[in-house]
């Protein structure tokens, strides 16, 4: 096969091309040690396209922000205390959310993927809740709390509650018959069998849903706070446009984007591959 | 019991079920407010919102706001997908090139939807555009990344060995990696329907004076609650439409083809 | 479908690593202000206040022009008695709290309030 390839792609004098030459995208040879250090390229390229669109193409300030606004305004911001006041109410209020969630939603969620109909009868009813996304409800939460942190809670409630309860539920229904006939066969009760085969079976994919619930939490509290008014990053970006303050816009945005990240990435990330290694039943 | 009887018993099971819950809701919700009463405020009853169903559509606007939200979709959704094709496949196809921008798409991905809303807001105002360009951030990051992941998961064995036996670079293109990614592709494409409808929403709601988001959003401010829980109702259902609507295509196409992947049955 | 028994526990160094990385991060940016607050706190309470029982009427010198969310976060330690130029002026903040109001790291001083004639 070899030779062939070394006689299909023309080899030279120097011995037979061990790339194939037509292969679909030439991959340029990159020493090993830099790859990892490669993820900055796209970043430093929006950077470029960034600084070029207001120096080379002078983009006003009225409808983009200089790196040096960005940087001021949240220098600005952290100067007057309002950044790490914003910061802290959308992390806690997101932690709240999210616990609250897990409290609530797994329980059930063991109830109903345990019952032999749970699935069948709640699967569509929960799939319609979830259609109902947590931001279509602020309307709802509005009347019902007013403008205050309530309505905020509600939201990001409602919204991680879904998929923590999905996930768990087919978190319960993928544990392979097996062991929970092991267990009753060993005269194990019905909370035995919660806490030695359904919950720990269940864990990673429970993860999994907590993981997908603080995502769609993030959004929905975000847009609470847009419209409730009552501090937050969510409130800090949008109540910025009254003052055309585009600097604080984009320096929230990048936060948003980056404290996101830090949760998802740094914390939520290593529980889900602890838990599917310690727990995880992998499917051959 | 026959076998046949059980098979029937449990088809009609299956289909009987899941409408308990919504039943046992319609009845609790219609007998817990003829018992309470609560001022039109807290929450209509059930009969008044389905007079204000036969209202909004009478009047036009039930139509007229449905369209707007659809019309602001479509547009987003197709730009975003088309976008996502076109600018994931040629990445995809470089390992390296797949492999850098992965960082810059989380973060986008992170950022997708309303919270570019007040920068959108900036620059195109409040309306239309301002809510297409945010339902394609949401979709455009989706099916970029997914595209990507379906290229790459293309084994390049299967792409060198098509190559050793003298297929053209379009062959391999056309008849082994679009097919090979078309689980994640299609993956991307089902998430891209529900998350590109619920940033719609989101956006109308903050962002704009007409469609079924904006509908909502006003209707609080009259207190019709009402028209809050119709809307919501209208919303939730092309969501669940568009939410099991592709999963049709996929049983038609890539099941069929035997390229079902682990994850993707799991609905 | 084959089964592989559950996971022998393998390695998760790595994993709490980042997840201890993440935590500290998290961590930091939520109770960090306060702390740098607390710790400077000494240097913001003007020297005729260290010691006061009862209730003081103060000036909170800001190194800015007080917003909105300045006036409602320092109302809540005193009655709001208006501002002036970068100063907010308290009234009737309980001893206790005036520690508290020394500890937020966005105040650069706070002075007795000299009663106005």
């Amino acid at each position: 096969m070899r030779a062939k390839i070394a006689a299909d792609e023309g080899g030279t004098s120097a011995g037979p091309r061990l790339r194939p030459r037509g292969s679909v995208i030439r991959t340029p040879r990159v020493p090993r040690r830099i790859l990892p250090l490669l993820f900055v390229v796209p970043f430093l390229v929006i950077i470029a396209a960034w600084v070029l669109a207001k120096s080379a193409f002078g983009v006003s300030g009225a409808a983009l922000p200089s790196i040096g606004d960005v940087i001021r305004a949240s220098s600005q911001l952290i100067d007057w205390g309002i950044l790490p006041y914003d910061v802290a109410a959308s992390l806690y209020r997101i932690a709240l959310g999210t616990a609250l969630a897990i409290v609530i939603g797994v329980p059930l969620g063991l109830l109903l993927g345990t019952s032999r109909y749970g699935v069948i009868m709640f699967g569509p009813f929960l799939r319609f809740f979830r259609a109902v996304s947590g931001i279509a409800i602020l309307p709802l939460l509005i009347i019902w709390f007013g403008f205050t942190e309530t309505t905020i809670q509600v939201a990001i409630l409602y919204t991680a509650l879904i998929p923590i309860i999905f996930s768990t539920m087919i978190g319960v229904r993928t544990i392979p018959p097996a062991y929970r006939d092991a267990i009753e066969t060993m005269g194990g009760g019905s909370a035995r069998l919660m806490r030695d085969v359904y919950l720990p079976g269940a864990l990673a994919s429970i993860v999994v849903g907590i993981r997908l619930g603080v995502g769609y939490g993030w959004r929905a509290l975000i847009a609470g706070e847009m419209l409730v008014g009552a501090g937050g990053l969510g409130f800090m970006i949008f109540g910025a446009l009254q003052f055309h303050a585009l600097g604080q816009i984009v320096a929230g945005m990048i936060l948003i984007g980056l404290l996101y990240l830090v949760i998802d990435r740094l914390i939520l990330a290593p529980v889900e591959d602890a838990t599917v290694r310690r727990w995880g039943v992998q499917r051959g | 019991m026959t076998a046949r009887d059980r098979r029937l018993r449990h088809a009609v099971l299956m289909r009987a079920l899941p409408v308990i819950p919504f039943a046992v809701l319609l009845i609790v919700w219609a007998v817990g407010w003829e018992i309470a009463r609560p001022p039109l405020i807290t929450l209509p009853s059930p009969l008044e919102v389905g007079q204000t169903v036969h209202r909004l559509w009478d009047s036009g606007q039930l139509q007229a706001n449905t369209s707007a939200s659809m019309y602001r979709w479509l547009l987003g959704f197709g730009v975003g997908v088309v976008s996502g094709l076109l600018l994931g496949v040629p990445a995809g196809l470089s390992p390296l090139i797949a492999r850098m921008v992965e960082p810059v798409v989380s973060f986008f991905m992170a950022i997708s939807g309303i919270v570019w809303l007040p920068i959108a807001i900036v620059w195109f105002g409040l309306g239309t555009p301002t809510v297409v360009f945010i339902i394609w951030n949401s979709v455009f990051f989706l099916i970029f990344a997914n595209t990507v992941l379906g290229v790459r998961s293309v084994a390049t064995v299967l792409e060198d060995g098509v190559r050793t036996l003298g297929a053209s670079r379009v062959h391999v293109i056309t008849r082994v990696l679009i097919p090979g990614a078309l689980p994640h592709i299609l993956e991307g494409l089902r998430s891209g329907l529900g998350f590109g409808w619920r940033a719609l929403i989101a956006a109308e709601i903050i962002g704009a004076s007409t469609g079924l988001g904006a509908m909502i959003y006003q209707a609080k401010e009259f207190l019709r609650t009402d028209v809050i829980v119709t809307g919501v109702i209208i919303i939730a259902a092309i969501g669940l439409l568009l939410d099991a609507g592709l999963g049709l295509v996929e049983r038609r196409t890539i099941e069929r083809w035997g390229l079902v992947t682990e994850g993707a049955r799991t609905r | 479908m084959k089964i592989t028994l559950p996971a022998v526990r393998r390695d998760t160094r790595p994993a709490l690593v980042r997840l201890l990385a993440g935590v500290v991060l998290i961590a930091g940016i939520v109770a960090g202000p306060g702390l740098y607050g607390c710790a400077t706190a000494a240097g913001r309470l003007a020297p005729g206040l260290q010691h006061v029982s009862g209730t003081a009427n103060v000036r909170v010198v800001l190194a800015f022009p007080p917003q909105a969310f300045h006036e409602s976060q320092l109302s809540s330690y005193g009655v709001f008695a208006g501002r002036h130029g970068n100063t907010v002026f308290l009234l009737n903040v309980p001893a206790n709290r005036l520690h508290e109001l020394a500890s937020i790291y966005w105040v650069t001083k706070i002075e007795p309030l000299e009663p106005s004639g």
